[in-house]
């Protein structure tokens, strides 16, 4: 390998990578693309069940089939986003107008400029430095080089509480880690699917760490407040649920590349002739910080400023300048003529991917606003026949298990929490039993969104690097949300009893 | 279209919606609409301790007004101004206050002509025009044969990140669709309201036959990923 692979501008993520497929995954191909109309038929065909409406079954048929194929991948993603498009405006499932409407979504808008971001710091080639500099330390192993790279996640989750912004910032970073160990969106390698999916896990679920991690964490202590009359302070969250998070990760680190996708020996090196040295001597070659380096730190830092202190804004400039606008701030300084760095031909946008998110999110908004989502919830609740014989424990591990896996069918994070802590709360008091106790524990698995590209704006950001299919997402979620549900249930029976959220057992 | 649409809600309000001379303690009703926009309400009003009567705005085309099979209970049609009511009483009123009312109207006022995928729209709910407050409201209107609601476009008061539990149950009544709207204590003034668009579900057959069709033909089509590749 040259250093030239190094050079994160050859890699564009606009450039859709063909990648072979095992006999399984072509099997999964040629079958799911009949069952995918099957099922798509089968529901839009069946009689209305109570409570749904017409477009509520008519955009679960269209999501069920456009998620059965996301999977399969019959088809490309983005296509299958574009029939999924169709489907809901030629079925009546949503209006065509509001479906178009989604390419115009901040969380589109924010992906655009992310991108543009993204390209900051690959052409001064920032990424590769700090990339350079942090494999010169810690790259020796695969192990050790993943770890850090979690690491940096952790210290950046409290600071920087939007997700998305954190996968745009880690995004270069990553790509040039992913190119040292040889692994590209032509031929990803475990350590690539490795990389990227931990990282997608680690910038989630350390926001589940905090109070202010997300909106929908905020939502959630409302919800408490009101409904069950108590209040929950950024400390209790913390406590609580940051071990739990940690813990996670660290699971997911250990089992990642030695039982999900099990990294080769041989892959578990930086793949460069000279090893490590050659990183270090490349390092010593950037020489010290170029103009454009520092311009680019501070283009970025300004965004990211920006993000930290949200809150100040209105205080200090009379407005708010949220996620989308400080981005786009930072955007328009990189486009300046003479002040900024960039041209339009520098950035690399993957406009393939955004049509597969803007489908992704159609289906996910016309599932919400129908109410299919909410009457889909509803039925499991109620199949559950949750009876006030259930002692506490088998009602708590029903809960977490509901809520961590509803992400599963859900693109809003804030949608499941307006649904679902209602749900648990009322159920909680139907059955006699301390909201909190169950409410608490059901609000640390929202921002377990790990499930699929669309379940969270940084998941997309992250597999718009190619380096795995909805397949791999799939497989390292379900084990991973399986992983999450026992260690919440866990942490009842101990820590949460140890700080007086949940009973004795 | 937007006038004409806004105008009828408007018309619908002001016809559907019942109201009381006096504010009853329990109002349930059901509406049975058929496919030619014809509706049969029946209704049963539950007078607070010191009333013996009520009125009950209708549409104009309502008619067949009956009081139940209580012979201590009259109906009567009457006009107020431009709008007609039905005049409930019961002389004497006994223990049971709640006064059974029927009526037919010839085209019900809460639902508008075909708008675009052959849907209509309609809106049904009460305003409490009373100055005390209904203690509790359960109305249901059942959807003609083959209607089912396509989507509800809006709730009044609207739902929020803060509603626990929607205002409104779809269910099934006798194989039809129907929509049950429950509020208790509705205040003076206040209104609950679901408007929604139904339709009659065509036939699916032709789309399911090109679906199994596109299935078979990508399972010929496309066989070679079932082979092993060479090498």
């Amino acid at each position: 390998m040259d250093a030239r692979s190094l050079d994160i501008e050859a890699h564009r993520l606009s450039v859709v990578a063909e990648r072979p497929s095992g006999p399984a995954e072509r099997w999964l191909k040629y079958v799911s693309f009949p069952f995918g109309l099957v099922a798509f038929a089968a529901l839009y065909a069946m009689p209305l069940p109570d409570g749904l409406t017409l477009s509520g079954q008519a955009a679960l048929a269209a999501f069920v089939l456009a998620l059965i194929w996301w999977i399969g991948e019959p088809i490309p993603t983005y296509v299958t986003s574009l029939v999924l498009m169709v489907a809901l405006v030629l079925t009546n499932a949503w209006a065509e107008d509001r479906v178009l409407a989604v390419l115009g979504l901040d969380v589109i808008w924010l992906n655009v400029m992310a991108f543009v971001l993204s390209a900051i710091l690959t052409k001064t080639h920032l990424a590769k430095r700090l990339a350079l500099l942090l494999l010169a330390r810690f790259g020796a192993r695969a192990s050790t080089t993943l770890l850090a790279l979690l690491v940096v996640q952790l210290i950046l989750a409290p600071l920087i509480p939007a997700t998305a912004a954190r996968a745009v910032m880690t995004l270069p970073l990553l790509l040039v880690v992913s190119a040292i160990y040889k692994s590209t969106s032509q031929s990803p390698t475990n350590f690539g699917r490795n990389l990227f999916l931990q990282n997608l896990f680690g910038i989630n679920i350390f926001s589940s760490g905090f109070m202010t991690g997300s909106t929908a964490n905020l939502m959630a202590v409302g919800f408490i407040l009101t409904m069950a009359d108590h209040r929950v302070y950024y400390t209790d969250w913390m406590f609580a649920n940051l071990p739990v998070a940690i813990v996670g990760m660290a699971i997911a680190w250990w089992i990642g590349p030695r039982w999900i996708f099990r990294i080769r020996a041989e892959d578990a090196h930086p793949q460069l002739e000279g090893g490590l040295e050659t990183l270090r001597t490349q390092l010593a070659e950037m020489g010290r910080m170029t103009p454009a380096e520092r311009k680019g730190i501070a283009i970025f830092g300004l965004v990211v400023f920006l993000w930290v202190t949200d809150r100040f804004h209105m205080a200090w400039f009379g407005f708010g300048i949220d996620a989308v606008m400080a981005a786009m701030i930072g955007v328009i300084i990189a486009f300046a003529p003479k002040v900024g760095l960039l041209t339009w031909n520098d950035t690399d946008i993957p406009w393939h991917l955004l049509i597969f998110s803007a489908g992704a999110y159609a289906g996910g908004m016309a599932l919400d606003q129908t109410g299919a989502a909410r009457w889909a919830v509803q039925k499991i609740f109620e199949g559950l026949h949750l009876g006030r014989d259930m002692n506490f424990w088998t009602v708590y591990a029903v809960i977490i298990a509901l809520n961590m896996y509803a992400h599963f069918v859900f693109t809003s994070k804030t949608m499941r929490t307006v649904i679902m802590l209602p749900m648990v709360i009322g159920i909680a008091k139907y059955l006699g039993f301390n909201p909190v106790a169950l409410a608490l524990p059901a609000a640390f698995t929202i921002d377990w969104v790990i499930g699929l590209p669309i379940s969270a704006k940084p998941n997309l950001i992250i597999f718009s690097t190619g380096q795995f299919s909805v397949l791999d997402q799939l497989k390292f979620s379900v084990l991973m949300t399986t992983v999450g549900t026992l260690l919440l249930i866990v942490a009842g029976f101990t820590w949460f009893h140890f700080l007086g959220i949940t009973p004795a057992w | 279209m937007v006038a004409r649409v806004a105008a009828a809600l408007a018309g619908a309000l002001a016809l559907a919606v019942p109201a009381f001379a006096q504010a009853p303690e329990r109002y349930v009703e059901t509406v049975v609409l058929a496919p030619d926009g014809s509706a049969r309400v029946a209704a049963t009003v539950t007078l607070p301790r010191q009333e013996t009567h009520a009125l009950v705005p209708v549409p104009d085309t309502a008619k067949n007004v009956r009081a139940g099979e209580a012979a201590s209970a009259s109906a009567t049609l009457v006009s107020r101004g431009d709008r007609r009511y039905v005049r409930i009483e019961c002389l004497p009123c006994g223990e049971g206050r709640a006064i059974p009312l029927t009526y037919t109207v010839a085209s019900w006022p809460g639902m508008s002509a075909r708008l675009a995928h052959d849907n209509r729209r309609i809106s049904y709910g009460i305003v409490n025009t009373t100055g005390d407050a209904i203690g509790m409201f359960e109305g249901t209107i059942v959807l003609p044969p083959g209607f089912a609601v396509t989507s509800v476009d809006s709730v009044d008061p609207p739902v929020t990140d803060a509603t626990v539990a929607l205002p409104y149950v779809i269910s099934q009544r006798e194989g039809r669709q129907a929509v049950t709207i429950t509020e208790r204590a509705i205040p003076a003034g206040d209104r609950v309201r679901v408007t929604a668009r139904i339709a009659e579900r065509g036939s699916l057959r032709v789309l399911l036959a090109v679906l199994m069709l596109t299935a078979v033909a990508y399972l010929v089509r496309f066989r070679d990923l079932t082979a092993i590749p060479k090498g």
